[in-house]
């Protein structure tokens, strides 16, 4: 089974959630609307988007497959590029609208200097694409979204919020390791941000350990159905 | 006809709780081999586990190329384990062309939750048996929910199948329907598979020698 097919299996199987659709559909069209009213002010469409990509990609592997939704693909591909190809069909539609919102930038700038292709905005959306993912891999659909909004609020409102936020948002002259705990506890506040190049650097790494480590327990994990366990 | 998979002193633990406790079993190409069983006994677990979707304890599974990793399906498998593992929310008829990779070339245009639970299964049946260059086939509860002409629809495709060369491994406890089909009779207890050829078993007699066997294999050891 190709990749793509594989891909179309899963988008077909798990599909994103229709308020996702709906969600991305306006934040797209929000976009439009505020580059049209102010050149350049497309950025609270940009967390939207991250917010809801959050919950879009926390598909939860986990339990489909115990139910034996995967068993079509998990039996004729390699375990490993089912794993990518899973992930790879969560995060399209949320990676394209991102694409879309950044063309909608560059046409009304008419620069590619845009928020949506800064760097610290393209590791923004690996991070809300690849840690949700792994963690309701496990845990099951929509945890990984639901759990990194529940600690982001439970920052904010605790007193290491603000220091925190500050870390990402203002001050680039703050350790790097607490830019990168801003940066965790608060992504949506990481697009066009002054974090240097080794913070960004680190986050990706942060990023893409958890994409990996999943990948290889999705590589070795059981699979059995949930009532062969009798749970 | 050769031996197209083989499992070798296969053990699975739940829980503490043995499931598997060296059983074999080798599925020949041409055969219908059916796995018969108490509930709960370990027929999914030993199915799923030839399937490569479970990693034995112990043992080893194996086809002509050799020994397969774990996680890895026999090349040529074709499997399916009931309707309740299509998906409600698809629509069936673009599940069925991805799991027989284009050849199902039905019309069903319904989602599989509103399909009807036989419908559902043959849906499933068509879509795995349709698919080509299957070797290998491993089905859990066929006949559940099929109506008689369902189960001779699935009677004429499992001998068809096998007349290919198909090496298949049912699991049932619709005894009539295996008496029918089946041309060795695999029973799982207590961790142990043990096998008897149709003629052994005396089929001529119906589903009766199957289920003598089966009361007799269910009793407390």
């Amino acid at each position: 089974m190709t990749f793509l097919r594989m891909m179309g299996f899963f988008g077909r199987v798990t599909p994103l959630r229709g308020w996702c659709w709906v969600g991305m559909a306006a934040t797209l069209l929000f976009a439009i609307w505020l580059e049209m009213a102010n050149a350049g002010s497309s950025s609270g469409s940009v967390i939207s988007l991250l917010l809801l990509q959050m919950m879009a990609v926390s598909t939860g592997f986990f339990s489909h497959a115990r139910r034996g939704f995967y068993d079509p693909v998990l039996e004729r591909s390699s375990r490993r590029s089912a794993a990518m190809a899973h992930f790879a069909a969560a995060a399209w539609p949320g990676a394209a609208i991102f694409v879309a919102i950044g063309l909608v930038e560059v046409v009304s700038a008419r620069s590619f200097g845009v928020l949506v292709f800064d760097p610290s905005a393209g590791v923004a959306l690996l991070m809300v694409s690849t840690i949700p993912w792994a963690v309701s891999a496990r845990l099951g659909p929509l945890s990984g979204g639901v759990l990194w909004l529940l600690a982001s609020v439970s920052f904010a409102i605790s007193g290491m919020g603000l220091p925190l936020l500050a870390a990402v948002r203002v001050d680039a002259h703050v350790p790097v390791t607490k830019t990168i705990l801003g940066a965790l506890a608060f992504p949506m506040a990481l697009p066009g941000s002054p974090c240097p190049a080794s913070a960004l650097g680190a986050l990706t790494a942060i990023t893409l350990a958890p994409l990996a480590a999943t990948v290889e327990w999705i590589t070795r994990a059981d699979f059995p159905l949930r009532e062969e366990e009798g749970s | 006809m050769s031996d197209l998979l083989s499992a070798r002193d296969l053990w699975k633990k739940y829980r503490g709780h043995s499931v598997l406790a060296g059983a074999d079993l080798v599925l020949a190409g041409g055969e219908i081999t059916g796995l018969i069983g108490p509930n709960g006994v370990g027929k999914t677990t030993l199915l799923r586990l030839l399937s490569g979707f479970i990693r034995p304890d112990a043992g080893v599974v194996s086809t002509e190329s050799g020994v397969l990793p774990h996680g890895t399906g026999p090349r040529g498998l074709a499997q399916f384990g009931g309707g309740h593992t299509i998906p409600p929310r698809v629509s069936a008829r673009s599940w069925a062309r991805d799991v027989s990779e284009g050849a199902w070339k039905g019309d069903e245009r319904r989602r599989v939750r509103d399909l009807s639970r036989g419908t559902r299964q043959i849906l499933g049946l068509e879509a795995t048996l349709a698919r080509p260059g299957t070797s290998i086939v491993l089905l859990d509860e066929p006949w559940e929910g099929l109506d008689p002409n369902g189960a001779r629809w699935l009677n004429a495709a499992l001998a068809e199948r096998s007349q290919k060369g198909a090496a298949i491994l049912v699991s049932s406890h619709r005894l009539h329907e295996l008496a029918e089909v089946c041309d060795r009779f695999a029973f799982l207890r207590d961790g142990l598979v043990s096998v008897r050829s149709r003629e052994e078993m005396n089929t001529a007699r119906g589903p009766n020698g199957l289920l003598e066997e089966f009361d007799r294999r269910s009793e407390p050891s």
